[in-house]
């Protein structure tokens, strides 16, 4: 229970642009349809749409795995296109490599960056410690639940420490009780950490309730519909989804979505 | 937050115990098999006086693996050498192949169709043309042995390299690792259980590779001592040579198993 606060920072929270980025993959697939998006530094903003709708490739374009054909995406006004190294990155899948105990899976950013494994380890059982997984340390992520392999790639996300946090639907596998929980285990997290996030969510409910910005994507080819603002207090509870300002959000942008998904779906049936 | 204790179910690893009367089933009804077909062997050379240059029996073979056992040994020891030795050159070769396949498209398309063609020659044939090229020591032996271990730890390595999980893989990309660190912590890893089903042909084949190899010409050697001592109607010790050579194979088989479990301990649990 001793020790120093998490993670020593490697790079504080920096805000993100992303500027009138278009993708259009071969074979004439439009992916991404001039596309702005802005978080301040610290924020937690959420990208809501449709399946289909490019939010992957439009995560993978800021991770600097994909390319853009135009636009570009801005970290603290720096020109990131197309590089890698600024994100924490955390798919639905966990990625945890079976063949790394969790400890080792924890660190693997730190290994890609070099640093000794004695100071790795030591802010890793920090983290374990302080998420319940301490006794999980030399184990292989086989024998851990869902729940707690999420966990873990959330710690390896937190320890490579980068300014800005790429969640792409990272509880959408897991039950409905487990994933609530976990959402409010985020937010808990987050608000010690001070991270930019983008969250990547199909999930209305779940965009508001964990951001501070909600954009909404139409179906593709995937261009903005909306920004809401959500102006909910901070720290909240599963309860705030009751809340008048919560509901009319929801109604908005549900409605929205669903229009654009029938729109897909009368697409793809013609 | 109680998030660890709403979820402190830990899938534990279960200790197979309901499985251990029918392990014992499975290995003491072969041994069973096993002895009763030797008994049945001894019994019939017994009862139909067969001559031990046409077929000698199981007690007159061991008897003969004790008297001979100077002779056995000798051949044994070189068998194993051109085992070892042949081996570690294909399977140096076959990694080095395998990596070219895997990293160099130039190299795929002009190099790996020969590797497959190079499968086709009947390798028994060719050892008479390696003797006389190499010569009557292990040298030809060698290289008969590192032509069969070559292409089954290429094609493995070939497919381990290429089996890691696209997402791994961009996540390592995403974090800015190297090709060099990619390959480390995850192309690598995830070749491994590939790369270990390889082995264990490569080594299985191996020693029938090797005792082939010899017949047509060597110095020493267990593949020597059957095409001589056959000439010579000591059938007996042929048959000890074969039993010997199956111990061998046997050893090679098991060998993977036991390199496994220490190269992939991962793999032992969480398959509950």
């Amino acid at each position: 229970m001793t020790g120093t606060s998490a993670a020593a920072t490697r790079e504080s929270a920096a805000s993100v642009r992303v500027e009138a980025v278009s993708k259009v993959f071969p074979g004439d697939v439009r992916a991404l349809d001039d596309i702005n998006l802005e978080a301040d530094a610290g924020q937690f903003v959420a990208v809501v749409g449709p399946s289909g709708c490019g939010k992957s490739t439009l995560f993978n374009i800021v991770a600097g795995l994909i390319r853009p054909d135009t636009g570009r995406v801005l970290l603290g006004g720096r020109d990131i296109t197309g590089t890698t190294g600024h994100c924490g990155y955390m798919l639905q899948r966990d990625l945890l490599l079976p063949w790394r105990t969790v400890i080792d899976n924890v660190v693997i950013g730190l290994d890609v960056l070099g640093v000794p494994r004695s100071e790795s380890y030591a802010r890793a059982r920090e983290l374990l410690q302080r998420f319940g997984l301490q006794r999980f340390e030399r184990s292989y992520p086989a024998v851990l639940s869902g729940g707690m392999r999420q966990r873990c790639a959330v710690i390896r996300t937190i320890l490579y420490d980068a300014p800005l946090f790429l969640l792409d639907e990272p509880f959408t596998a897991l039950d409905a009780q487990t994933r609530l929980l976990m959402q409010e285990w985020l937010l808990e997290v987050w608000s010690t950490l001070g991270k930019t996030v983008f969250y990547i969510t199909h999930d209305v409910d779940e965009a508001i309730f964990l951001s501070d910005r909600v954009f909404a994507m139409s179906a593709r080819p995937g261009h903005l519909l909306t920004m809401v603002e959500v102006e909910l207090e901070r720290p909240r509870s599963h309860e705030v989804r009751f809340d008048p300002h919560f509901v009319g959000l929801k109604a908005q942008l549900v409605a929205l979505i669903r229009g654009e998904a029938e729109r897909a779906l009368a697409a793809e049936l013609t | 937050m109680t998030i660890s204790d709403v979820e402190a179910r830990v899938q534990s690893v279960n200790p197979r115990t309901e499985g251990r009367t029918s392990r014992w089933a499975s290995v003491g009804i072969p041994l069973v098999i096993f002895a009763a077909l030797i008994l049945a062997w001894e019994g019939a050379v017994r009862a139909l006086n067969i001559v031990p240059a046409i077929l000698p029996a199981p007690s007159r073979v061991l008897s003969t693996l004790v008297k001979e056992h100077d002779l056995l040994i000798d051949g044994m020891a070189t068998t194993l050498q051109e085992i070892v030795l042949g081996f570690l050159l294909g399977f140096a070769l076959g990694i080095g192949v395998a990596l070219g396949v895997v990293f160099s498209g130039v190299f795929r398309r002009t190099v790996y169709p020969l590797v497959v063609i190079s499968q086709l020659i009947p390798v028994v044939a060719l050892a008479p043309v390696l003797v006389i090229i190499l010569g009557f020591g292990i040298e030809p032996k060698v290289v008969i042995v590192a032509l069969g271990v070559f292409f089954p730890i290429t094609v493995t390595a070939v497919a381990g390299l290429t089996s890691a999980d696209p997402e791994m893989i961009n996540l390592l990309r995403s974090l800015s690792a190297s090709r060099l660190q990619i390959f480390r912590m995850v192309r690598g890893p995830a070749a491994l259980p590939y790369l270990m089903t390889g082995i264990q042909i490569a080594l299985t084949y191996a020693v029938t590779g090797a005792v082939v190899a010899e017949w047509p010409g060597a110095q020493k050697g267990l593949g020597l001592l059957m095409v001589t001592q056959n000439a010579l109607s000591r059938t007996d010790i042929v048959v000890a040579a074969i039993v010997i050579v199956t111990c061998l194979a046997l050893v090679m088989y098991a060998l993977p198993v036991v390199l496994r479990r220490l190269v992939m301990p991962w793999e032992r649990i969480g398959r509950g």
